[in-house]
């Protein structure tokens, strides 16, 4: 047995059995006889050591909060725990200087795996105690106040559904860790963070689309499809615009609960604004008010949000009115007005783009007919007032300057016109030129006849 | 006497008017020699009596169109220079002011695009009568090799030009051209030292300005006159089982069908260039490159050898092709001129005529 091994075994005898040693710390490099005693080598170590005492004054920590002034020493339970080690390390937990003992418990200056796990030391925890052991920091104001992170999030939590269900005991509903992670938490706005904007549909669709979890609740399992199969869910998934809403921007996000049928429009209204303010002065209105319809739902669906269409005029009025009532009339009047303004845009752009192959000059009717368009798409939310007169105001001005753009360069492309009936002016004239030339020539050949002359002597 | 011959007389007794327009003879425009010391009138009687062979009918013809087209692509070209301007910067807008402003400009513009196409057409259909009718059999083997090299520079003629306008449409036809040349073992190397690089860049634009404007055309005017050279010296190729063409006089013969096919010719130009006009997209944006962009005609078929091979590979095969192109009267060296006769160079022809069209359709599909 060599020294190294008897001296363990002594340290094993003298702190208990079952006690297990940690790994030895590496031991100080061996210095070469050259160097041991030099003048240079002291002078470095010194040097060395007041850099080690004055780096923290002179360089700026890293992170800046309550948990910024930890040593790297102080987390000893890497040593065997490297594969969390490994988890933790790029989360933005251990970028604020977190360390296992923070939520863990333990000593993390043992030197002993049994003295490492005492100290309240807790090895994991159920789906109840992780809300609570989030909370102890996230509600705390004096340790989220550096990082300007509310510290309202549990109170939410308990108000949203899946909270209300975690007071009742029922542990299979969400708690931060299944959307946030465990070890890795990561930032929202990190690409990477199941709570990233592009990333949060899969993340709720982990439990939503899990047809025997929401079958158990009595919820459709359908609902993440059908987002992302709506309008929304293109624009965000498809064409990675973070503007369009997920889930959490109608449902909230720790207090999240499906708004009630009232509440719908309100919902809606928070990016449809103008829609909503003309809604607001619309017949349905009233009706819904009473909560028998959802407002915006009715008519565009609820999770399948397709892409609105003046299609729809013809089919949403009637699902719910006679064909023949004033009120589908109504509807399809609205639809012929988007239909002829959508036309005549089309015709005015056809003309455009004919001028430009031509090439002509149409930087100004582009212009006009982009103001024209603008008209249509102010329309749009001011038709949900179901006022005709509103409609046909902004759609007259759309046609009116479409009509004026497509007359304007239709106009201009006389000059197209011009061109051909030059070319038959000049094709005609070189004809008779070729005419008067062969005249010539034969002129010229008659005369050499009738003098007998040769063709050389014709100058 | 009238003024016009007053005036030549008060200009003779002071400089030589037929030594300076001696350069038609000179040039080879004129057969023979024209004497120095008589006045310009009657050097000009003589040149315009002398009987010149039928240069103006016949198939011939094609040379005398190719020449003209090649004067009219000069004037158009000219035309368009006194607005036209050679940086990223200028030439969009420049081009623009051309076709929308300036007088005619629209009309210039459309019939030197083409013209240009009309003169490459002009140069491969004369090259094929060439070979059908085995013209370059000796000793006339410089007309195919003039012909050849002139084809290859209208080629590069127009390349140049067409980017030119620096319109979406023209910049990435022309880097596609320029993938083609790229391929080119040396040659590609050289090239592309000299208009500054396989990318457009500014400095491209103005060395494909100079080359299209100066140094091509000077070239050109170069294998012109050594054409019109060799030709004074061997005659005309006589064609297959005639007798030749009784030799007519420039003026009126010659003179004549010369006024009448510059103005067919332009009528045509003028056609081609008013119904089917070129269209003018956007400003080149090297960083956006739109769908269905192809390299000119004329090169599709090199393309779709650069697509269908390996680089390399594709490189060596359309230098040797421009080298057997140049060199074919000294590759096929047989007596007969008549296509039955020499089979194997007829089958050759066929078979390298098909793998043309196919490569320019494969050529034509990889650039959708």
């Amino acid at each position: 047995m060599s020294a190294s091994e008897e001296k363990r075994d002594a340290e094993t005898r003298r702190l208990g059995e079952g006690a297990t040693l940690l790994p030895s710390p590496p031991l100080p490099v061996s210095l070469s006889p050259a160097l041991r005693g030099s003048r240079l080598l002291r002078l470095l170590l010194v040097m060395l050591f007041v850099a080690v005492a004055i780096w923290p004054a002179i360089w700026p920590a890293s992170a800046q909060g309550p948990f910024s002034n930890r040593l790297a020493s102080d987390n000893v339970c890497t040593v065997c725990h490297s594969d969390k080690q490994v988890e933790l390390q790029g989360s933005t937990h251990a970028r604020e200087g977190i360390k296992c003992v923070d939520c863990h418990g333990g000593d993390p200056k043992a030197q002993t795996v049994a003295g490492a796990h005492t100290n309240n030391f807790r090895r994991s925890f159920d789906r109840k105690q992780i809300v609570e052991l989030c909370a102890t920091c996230h509600s705390d104001q004096a340790k989220m106040k550096p990082y300007g992170i509310p510290t309202d999030q549990f109170a939410l939590y308990r108000t949203s559904v899946h909270g209300q269900k975690w007071m009742q005991g029922d542990t299979r509903v969400a708690v931060c860790s299944d959307c946030h992670g465990h070890h890795q938490v990561l930032a929202a706005d990190d690409p990477k963070s199941p709570v990233f904007r592009e990333n949060i549909p899969q993340t709720c669709g982990k439990c939503h689309g899990n047809a025997e979890m929401m079958g158990s609740y009595g919820l459709s399992s359908g609902i993440v499809d059908d987002y992302k199969q709506s309008v929304h869910g293109q624009a965000l998934l498809e064409r990675h615009n973070r503007q369009a809403p997920e889930c959490t921007r109608c449902h909230g996000t720790h207090g999240a609960a499906p708004p009630g049928i009232g509440d719908v429009a309100k919902v809606c209204g928070q990016c449809h604004t103008k829609t909503l303010d003309s809604f607001r002065k619309s017949p349905h209105k009233t009706f819904m008010a009473t909560g028998k319809q959802s407002e915006c739902a009715s008519c565009h669906s609820n999770h399948r949000i397709e892409r609105a269409s003046h299609q729809m005029w013809a089919t949403s009025c009637t699902a719910c009115h006679q064909s023949n009532t004033p009120e589908a009339d109504r509807g399809n009047k609205i639809q012929a007005l988007f239909l002829q303004t959508e036309s005549e845009l089309d015709k005015a752009r056809a003309s455009i783009e004919a001028a430009k192959r031509i090439p002509l000059d149409v930087s100004d009717y582009e212009t006009r007919l982009s103001d024209a368009r603008t008209y249509l798409v102010e329309a749009r939310p001011v038709s949900h007032d179901f006022s005709v007169d509103d409609v046909e105001d902004l759609t007259r001005r759309a046609r009116s300057i479409a009509l004026q753009v497509e007359s304007d360069v239709h106009q201009k492309m006389g000059v197209f016109r011009g061109r051909t009936i030059v070319l038959t002016l000049v094709l005609f004239y070189i004809l008779i030129s070729i005419g008067v030339v062969i005249g010539f020539r034969r002129r010229l050949e008659a005369r050499r006849i009738d003098q007998g002359l040769s063709s050389t002597d014709l100058h | 006497m009238s003024t016009s011959h007053k005036v030549t007389g008060w200009l003779e007794e002071r400089l030589n008017l037929t030594e300076i327009f001696s350069f038609f003879t000179t040039f080879g425009l004129s057969y023979g020699e024209i004497d120095l010391n008589k006045p310009l009138a009657e050097a000009g009687r003589e040149a315009f009596s002398r009987k010149l062979p039928t240069y103006t009918r016949g198939p011939y013809i094609l040379g005398v169109l190719t020449f003209l087209v090649f004067l009219f692509q000069g004037v158009t070209g000219l035309l368009l220079a006194f607005y036209y301007q050679p940086s990223p910067t200028a030439a969009y807008e420049s081009t623009l002011l051309i076709i929308r402003d300036a007088t005619f400009g629209w009309y210039i513009y459309q019939m030197h695009h083409w013209g240009s196409n009309m003169l490459i057409a002009l140069l491969a259909v004369r090259l094929a009568r060439f070979f059908l009718h085995g013209v370059y059999k000796k000793p006339r083997e410089l007309f195919w090799v003039f012909g050849a090299i002139l084809f290859l520079l209208a080629a590069h003629a127009a390349l140049t030009g067409s980017l030119l306008p620096w319109d979406q449409r023209s910049y990435w036809s022309v880097t596609r051209g320029l993938e083609v040349i790229a391929t080119l073992p040396f040659v590609g190397s050289v090239l592309s030292f000299l208009v500054g690089g396989y990318d457009l860049l500014s400095g491209t634009l103005l060395r494909f300005y100079v080359l299209h404007v100066i140094f091509i055309p000077l070239a050109m005017v170069f294998f012109f006159y050594l054409h019109f050279a060799t030709v004074r010296k061997v005659g005309l190729s006589p064609l297959l089982g005639e007798k030749p063409a009784e030799p007519k006089p420039l003026y009126p013969d010659h003179l004549f069908q010369l006024v009448i096919l510059s103005l067919i010719l332009f009528g045509a130009i003028l056609t081609l260039g008013t119904l089917f006009p070129v269209s003018f997209s956007a400003k080149a944006d090297p960083f956006s490159s739109p769908s269905g962009i192809r390299p000119p005609w004329y090169l599709l078929p090199a393309y779709g050898l650069v697509e269908l091979l390996p680089h390399t590979l594709a490189g060596v095969v359309l230098l040797l092709v421009m080298f057997g192109l140049v060199a074919l009267p000294f590759i096929e060296r047989g007596q007969y001129r008549q296509l039955k006769k020499r089979p194997l160079f007829a089958i050759a022809a066929g078979a390298f005529c098909v793998v043309i069209l196919v490569l320019a359709f494969i050529g034509y599909r990889r650039g959708q």
